[in-house]
């Protein structure tokens, strides 16, 4: 009966020319404000996908068997064609309607993946009609099986583009042996951590001052992968063109530059840059950026030809520092969790405070002393540094540390979010140490030497919530000065506040 | 010298085997599936190694310090007060709000269940204007802190099932406390101190209060060094911390290891884990004898920490007291501290009763919240504070009466809690116009376990024990939902 097979191939050629049409429409669009339930359905495209690429892979294996003496046990893939054809078809629309949901149309790679996978939902479509209407003989064989494995090299491509899009285009090249590295993308390994030791002053003014604080608050929604708004901030080039709204800056004009004045917006509005529950610039960094536009935004020049004064070299240096160390939190998911565990139980043999894994499966620490906090000195710190990237909590109340201990260990804990040190001899030389450690969200300084110009610089820190100074040197003055200069972190002094 | 906790000691020895897994030769076929399941469920204590699945959750609380408030306090005076109460005062308590909900037999032969007001004013309080009554000065006060739930409870309508329900999941006798639940998923942070911890104060508003029992905070079916240690309450929490004359410390090390020598021997004869918690319990008395006095003395404390506390902080024994040393013990590293405060079961004289009973409580609850707070330490201390039930919104006794209360009531009541990743500053549930019945999201006490154990990061629904064959959850068999409107999110201040 032939009915089915027109009827087939026509809904086949609709379905095609409506992945078409959409694609068409979404590579077009410069302006779109998407709905929740665009959104929504969007999201589904990378659970959707992998249906055809699962049924596709298997006509492969049974059309190549059709090839083999063996033919009889093999069924026609029709159907199953079919079937992948329809699921490819969900996919490619999902997909659609994510990149246009999520606005990937700034990003080249999206561009490429939709219509890569655009290509394979009408390959598939193809080799399906072809399917339908071929008589089940040698040649037909062939073909169909030849053009199905050109159908899977069209989609390996499209999808392995997908997934960079996801986890980045470094993602299988960046622990792949040496010979496969560059097969895949990436950079040898020589190449990474080829950096000479060069005084701050002599980089590129560009490099050191400016891409540093983008990549800490802003690189997230703004790389090559996704861009948000279609601006693109990881390169001065991509910064200078701008996106949707226009330039990324005006050279010299601070209240013309977009990208400040959204940073200027109070915290609440919905406007505001980042967005107010991600990692906000500090002060400092913002004012970091205004002397750089008022230079004329140079793309070009040594840091040093630019006479910063002492303050700006101040935060240039602290903004490299923490960039370091959140580079060095991304790196600690890979660890072996064994040898970790192994050397956690050789440091809590010594009796000198205990750490402890909280989370199963994960690398993550807390430290504490309860059992005998006199016997943990500055020498212990020592000893607890190889696992600072781990260490999540740090409970020191009453421990026989000082100020030099703790600021050598919290040079590298870059995932620490709260520290407990009642009761310790410290004193405001901790607080610059503590500024740089990314995540830290609590801080407790009971009874210990911090005063109110510690406290003044400690309420800068951009996700500190907590900081608790009772029996210090702060005083209720000091507090309410703090206080006035931003109200985020809670500060408490005393039993009542 | 450290004991190791978990180890089953030669585990096929046939006198252990058929003593212990009861069921005899049929479960000789079963022995290595047996072992393998009892092994890894002794192992779930060791924190230092990797841990079991049940610890897939990030935990915000370390420790919890539970204000228990034995008898039954009135939520109906003291945290769920409502204008309809005034409106309603001296009315019959409408038969179709009453319901099915069984009453005990103090007041069943009432003749009639007229509605009583609070029998004192309250305040809104906080940004939440949170009611809390007046009879509660220093809680108000701490009302941003605090999480009021007003939907709790339970299906117990008398005191012993009741306080078991609550501490061991279960009214029936026998299964684990919460605190020997918390000290095996989690482990120890002290080694010189218990996991668990108990203090035990006497009312002043009823005193003698309901009995309280030392299975409550027992360890059950699980190995006996998770079993709560009580303190005594005076001057001398813990006997015997001195050494009898002419014995010094290390004469009594050399006597332990040789007592240990002689009991590890007797436990590789006969495999019981008992033995193995006699010689936990032998070395754990003998780090106590050190890190006891300290925690004990407190004549380091500043005048401010009484002041916060109240003037019974000075007087050992009380509430206020073992408030200002639980403090002490969290701050030294104690998993789970729970205070008993006895005397709340206002049958009679609610009024006079009542009244005496928060002034008991009231200004140290609040001190050690705040005292916690200023230390940074709330944030990781969950402080919970409630009884097993609530009170009936009807006069036990003619209304009016002096000698008048209130009776029982399980369907709803509340309780606060306050650190360790909970919300502070709102309220959770509602209960209708007669504080009856629950019109929103009701919380059973096993749901408040539930919450509780996973701001310890303890996966309620994991976290299991294997016991005659069944794999018990602290939680019980009956779904239990984490209550996660009352969880701080990230955002939030921490």
């Amino acid at each position: 009966m032939k009915c089915w097979k027109v009827l087939a191939t026509a809904v086949a050629v609709a379905g095609i020319a409506i992945v078409w049409g959409l694609g068409t429409w979404a590579l077009g669009l410069s302006a779109w404000e998407a709905s929740d339930s665009l959104i929504f359905l969007g999201r589904f495209h990378p659970m959707v996908l992998h249906l055809p690429i699962g049924l596709l892979i298997l006509a492969v294996i049974i059309d190549l068997g059709r090839l083999t003496p063996w033919r009889e046990r093999f069924p026609r893939t029709t159907a199953l064609m079919g079937l992948v054809t329809l699921t490819a078809f969900c996919a490619a629309v999902h997909g659609i309607l994510l990149f246009v949901g999520e606005d990937y149309g700034g990003s080249e790679l999206a561009r490429r993946h939709l219509i890569g996978g655009s290509l394979f939902t009408t390959l598939s479509a193809a080799v399906f009609g072809f399917k339908v209407w071929a008589k089940d003989r040698p040649r037909a064989r062939k073909v169909g099986a030849a053009s199905l494995v050109l159908t899977l090299s069209v989609m390996a491509f499209a999808s392995h583009d997908g997934a960079s899009i996801t986890h980045g285009s470094d993602y299988l090249g960046k622990y792949a042996p040496e010979p496969l590295k560059a097969l895949l993308g990436s950079k040898p390994t020589q190449q990474e951590d080829a950096e000479p030791d060069i005084p701050l002053e002599q980089h590129n003014v560009y490099a050191v001052a400016v891409q540093p604080v983008l990549d800490l608050a802003c690189i997230k929604c703004h790389r090559p992968e996704k861009s948000a708004g279609r601006l693109r901030l990881d390169s001065y080039a991509e910064f200078a063109e701008g996106g949707k709204n226009g330039p990324g800056f005006v050279a010299n004009n601070v209240q013309e530059s977009l990208f400040l004045t959204r940073m200027y917006l109070p915290l609440e509005d919905e406007d505001h840059m980042p967005p107010a529950d991600h990692p906000q610039p500090t002060p400092e960094q913002v004012e970091l950026l205004e002397w750089w536009i008022n230079l004329g935004a140079p793309e070009v020049g040594t840091l040093a030809s630019f006479s910063p004064d002492d303050s700006i070299m101040n935060i240039v240096r602290s903004t490299n520092q923490a960039k370091a160390m959140q580079k060095e939190a991304v790196e600690v998911q890979t660890i072996e969790l064994d040898r970790l565990a192994a050397e956690v139980s050789i440091f809590n043999s010594n009796l000198t405070g205990k750490l402890t894994f909280v989370l199963a499966g994960e690398p993550v620490l807390h430290f504490d002393c309860f059992d005998g906090p006199e016997l943990v000195t500055d020498e212990v710190l020592a000893q607890l540094v190889p696992f600072a990237p781990y260490l999540h909590n740090i409970d020191l109340n009453q421990a026989n540390v000082t100020s030099t201990g703790v600021v050598s260990l919290l040079e590298h804990t870059a995932a620490l979010e709260r520290l407990s040190l009642n009761g310790c001899p410290i004193d405001d030389a901790i607080v610059n140490a503590a500024l740089i450690c990314p995540r830290l969200r609590s801080l407790s300084l009971m009874g210990t030497g911090v005063t109110d110009q510690g406290l003044a610089r400690l309420i800068r820190h951009p996700s500190i919530r907590n900081i608790y100074v009772g029996n210090s040197a702060v005083t209720p003055e000091g507090r309410q000065h703090a206080l006035d200069q931003i109200s985020l972190p809670q500060i408490i002094l005393g039993p009542d506040d | 010298m450290d004991v190791p906790e978990h180890a089953i000691t030669n585990p096929l020895n046939r006198r252990a085997f058929l003593g212990k897994m009861a069921g005899g030769l049929g479960n000789i076929a079963f022995g290595s599936l047996f072992l393998n399941e009892l092994s890894q469920a002794a192992m779930a204590g060791d924190a230092s190694s990797l841990l079991p699945h049940f610890r897939r959750i990030a935990p915000k609380a370390k420790r919890v310090i539970f204000l228990f408030q034995s008898g039954g306090p009135s939520h109906v005076d003291l945290f769920d007060a409502k204008p309809s109460l005034v409106n309603n005062h001296g009315k019959e308590l409408p038969p179709s709000v009453r319901g099915d909900q069984r009453v005990t037999g103090m007041t069943s032969r009432q003749k009639s269940f007229p509605v009583v007001r609070p029998i004192e004013d309250g305040k809104l309080c906080g940004k939440n204007q949170t009611w809390i009554s007046n009879l509660l000065p220093h809680t108000q006060t701490i009302a941003d802190d605090i999480c009021v739930v007003r939907s709790m409870h339970t299906e117990a309508i008398n005191h012993d099932p009741a306080i078991t329900f609550i501490n061991t999941g279960s009214q029936q006798l026998g299964l684990p406390s919460m605190g020997a639940w918390v000290s095996y998923g989690l482990g120890s942070l002290n080694r010189n101190l218990p996991t668990y911890i108990v203090l035990i104060s006497q009312g002043s508003g009823k005193n003698p209060g309901q009995p309280i029992f030392s299975r409550l905070w027992g360890s059950g079916f699980l190995p006996s060094q998770h079993q709560g240690v009580m303190l005594r309450a005076g001057a001398d929490p813990v006997l015997y911390l001195d050494n009898p004359p002419g014995i010094d410390r290390q004469h009594r090390r050399t006597m332990l290891d040789s007592l240990e020598s002689l009991n590890q021997r007797f436990a590789d004869e006969l495999g019981d884990p008992e033995t193995l918690a006699r010689i936990h319990a032998y070395e754990m008395a003998y780090r106590m004898q050190v890190s006891v006095p300290g925690l004990t003395d407190l004549s380091g404390e500043p005048d401010q920490v009484f002041q916060l506390y109240g003037p019974e902080a000075r007087r050992p024994g009380s509430y206020a007291a073992n408030c200002l040393m639980a403090r002490r013990l969290a701050e030294r590293g104690v998993r789970f501290i729970q205070l008993f405060h006895r005397g709340w079961d206002q049958h009679k004289a609610i009024n006079a009763q009542l009244r005496k009973q928060c002034l008991d409580t009231d200004q140290a609850s609040a001190g050690l919240v705040k005292d916690l707070k200023q230390r940074g330490m709330l944030e990781d201390t969950l402080v919970v504070w409630g009884g097993e039930f609530g009170r009936t919104v009807y006069s036990q006794g003619q209304i009016g009466n002096p000698n008048a209360g209130r009776d029982h009531h399980g369907r709803c009541f509340s309780i606060w809690l306050a650190g360790g990743g909970i919300r502070g500053g709102m309220t959770w549930g509602a209960t209708d116009d007669f504080c009856w019945n629950i019109v929103k999201d009701p919380v059973h006490i096993r749901d408040m376990n539930a919450t509780i154990l996973h701001q310890l990061g303890l996966d309620h629904n994991q976290f299991t024990y294997r016991f005659r064959g069944l794999d018990n959850k602290p939680t019980g068999v009956e779904p239990a939902h984490v209550v996660k409107g009352i969880l701080e999110s990230r955002g939030d201040r921490a």
